[in-house]
């Protein structure tokens, strides 16, 4: 079986903090695949290359709505567009582990594997005149000078609230692939069909669950105060009122 | 899209380029035995290979790495864009050949060989020039039959222009010139019922996928509420470019008129030979209107663009067009809900 190496998003558990993104910019931009080129960091309009952005979308009608943070990188897709529009073979489909990567010395910076992708997932490098895009941390994952436990991509360790998980999906056993199935975890867009490998757990509708005990103990405390009983047996006492 | 004015103007002037040599290989092979003025060929061949040429070195300049720009042609098996720089390259290669073999008086046929074989380059070159984006199934203003038909349509009929322009200063027999232009007349109109249609189209264009696909909720209220930046980046510029919905309406009526109606007039008042004495002055005309139009169409088709990712930033504009197939529903035909 292929091994194929995805993130698996909990949209339930991401607080939206932009650790994974700022901790992608800090490895990559010192690392194999830097640097991530920034213009104006400190001035008015900083912009530059990030692998991996956080978007925020309100759901449902005021006053019932919800709150989604959405971290979106490369999806590492089984059938990548990029893959086959390039015109000089400098992105490629790793056999190994599935995972897509752009060959910088041969990149002539055309953007045409940018357009070709429906994630946003490609940004040009004006510095390098390259395209970049998340290698899935491809230099931490099998890094030997690395204690085991951080052989994860950066984001991944990043994360407070543990809401990625990294693995080989197409492992049953594998904690990514356990976790798809438990939680149903989708795919951004499937029908545009590229299979990508990231999956997304669905989130939740928020919802506030009481107890009816906790219900009748708020208003005994109500009833309490109202009729200004302080002690305990009074409360006791002051049960059989309550409606 | 963003309107790339490198690409703008490699896809116009390539385009041009090769209609230009098309009708001169074509005129050469049909006045096979009295022959074509050597003055018409040789002005008609240096202006194509100028304008392949000027198209070949503005399109480097988009790139980010215009010293590897060799590296595109690697791979042509998978990538239009390989085969249509492979195409454009040969498709200058002939014109020069054809050129050299005609100015030296080389056999007819050895010279139609080789002009044959550069309008199968010419040919290539704008079946490929226009998958470079037809391909790109992400974008539906550019991925359909309309793109490959009317930058074929396009690049003959401004070329043709451009050859009619020529022939007027390069004494071409009157007989030639008058067909050239009932030609002309005819391209003209298609090319412009085609542009019209595909405006049709565009504004009417049917997009499967929407927010609640893109980012997994199914709920008809969801709006971006921050992109992640306090500034623009290239994801929100690349493929986007602001046009409000007026300047929209207003740049296609232009372009029609512009690159197709005017001309269209103008070929109509020559073919007629109202006034003898300004046709040489109005085919120039209607070739720089031609041209001059053509860019602006194409930066338009650029704009038109709308590349899924842009849901993602709430930049996906919407046309409000419906599911055809649930508008030819008959009434009272239960309809899945949206």
């Amino acid at each position: 079986m292929n091994i194929r190496m995805a993130l698996v998003i909990d949209l339930n558990k991401c607080v939206g903090c932009h650790a994974c993104a700022t901790n992608c910019k800090s490895w990559n931009t010192g690392g194999t695949f830097g640097p991530l080129t920034d213009h104006e960091p400190y001035g008015k309009n900083p912009h530059g290359v990030w692998f991996n952005r956080v978007q925020t979308y309100e759901i449902g009608k005021y006053p019932n709505t919800e709150i989604l943070y959405l971290p979106k990188s490369c999806m590492h897709c089984k059938d990548a567009a990029c893959v086959k529009v390039c015109p000089t073979s400098a992105t490629y489909k790793r056999e190994e582990d599935g995972i897509v990567l752009v060959n910088y010395d041969e990149c002539i910076g055309c953007k045409y594997c940018s357009w070709a992708c429906p994630y946003g997932a490609r940004e040009f490098d004006d510095y390098d005149g390259v395209m970049k895009k998340c290698t899935l941390c491809v230099d931490r994952i099998y890094n030997e000078n690395l204690p085991e436990e951080e052989r994860k991509p950066a984001c991944v360790l990043a994360c407070p609230t543990s809401a990625r998980t990294f693995g080989n999906i197409n492992d049953p056993e594998s904690e990514a692939a356990i976790k798809i199935r438990e939680a149903n975890g989708y795919k951004l867009m499937p029908e545009v069909g590229t299979s990508p490998s990231n999956h997304y757990l669905p989130k939740q509708k928020v919802k506030m669950r009481i107890d009816e005990d906790e219900i009748l103990a708020r208003k005994h405390v109500i009833v309490a105060t109202e009729k200004k009983v302080s002690s305990y047996a009074e409360i006791i006492a002051e049960d059989i009122a309550v409606p | 899209m963003h309107p790339e004015l490198s690409l703008v103007l490699l896809t116009v002037l390539a385009g041009a380029g090769q209609g230009i040599f098309i009708l001169i290989v074509a005129l050469d092979a049909l006045f096979y035995n009295t022959g074509i003025p050597l003055g018409y060929v040789l002005t008609g061949v240096i202006i194509s290979m100028l304008f392949q040429i000027a198209g070949i070195i503005t399109s480097t300049s988009h790139l980010g790495n215009p010293q590897r720009g060799w590296r595109a042609a690697l791979m042509f098996k998978n990538s239009w864009l390989s085969r249509e720089v492979i195409t454009l390259s040969l498709s200058v290669v002939f014109a020069f050949i054809y050129l050299v073999l005609y100015y030296y008086g080389a056999s007819a046929n050895l010279r139609i060989i080789a002009g044959g074989l550069g309008i199968l380059a010419n040919i290539g070159f704008y079946i490929s020039s226009s998958m470079v984006y037809a391909s790109v199934r992400f974008i539906r203003e550019w991925s359909n039959t309309f793109t490959p038909v009317n930058f074929l349509l396009f690049g003959l009929t401004s070329g043709f222009a451009v050859n009619f322009a020529i022939a007027h200063y390069t004494s071409l027999d009157a007989s030639i010139i008058n067909s050239i232009n009932r030609v002309l007349l005819g391209l003209g109109s298609i090319s412009l019922l085609m542009k019209v249609l595909t405006y049709r189209f565009n504004s009417n264009v049917y997009v499967s996928v929407n927010i609640k696909n893109a980012v997994g909720i199914n709920d008809p209220d969801i709006k971006l509420m921050d992109m992640g930046t306090s500034y623009d980046h290239y994801n929100t510029k690349e493929y986007y470019h602001p046009m409000s919905d007026s300047d929209n309406v207003n740049a296609k009526k232009l372009i029609i008129a512009v690159t197709f109606l005017l001309p269209l007039i103008f070929w109509a008042v020559t073919l007629s030979n109202v006034i003898m004495q300004l046709n040489s002055f109005l085919s120039i005309l209607a070739a720089i209107f031609m041209m001059t139009g053509l860019v602006f169409e194409r930066r338009l088709f650029f704009m038109h663009g709308n590349n899924l990712q842009n849901m993602y930033y709430g930049k996906f504009r919407s046309s409000g067009a419906k599911n055809p197939l649930l508008r030819k529903a008959k009434k009272g035909t239960p309809t899945p809900v949206s």
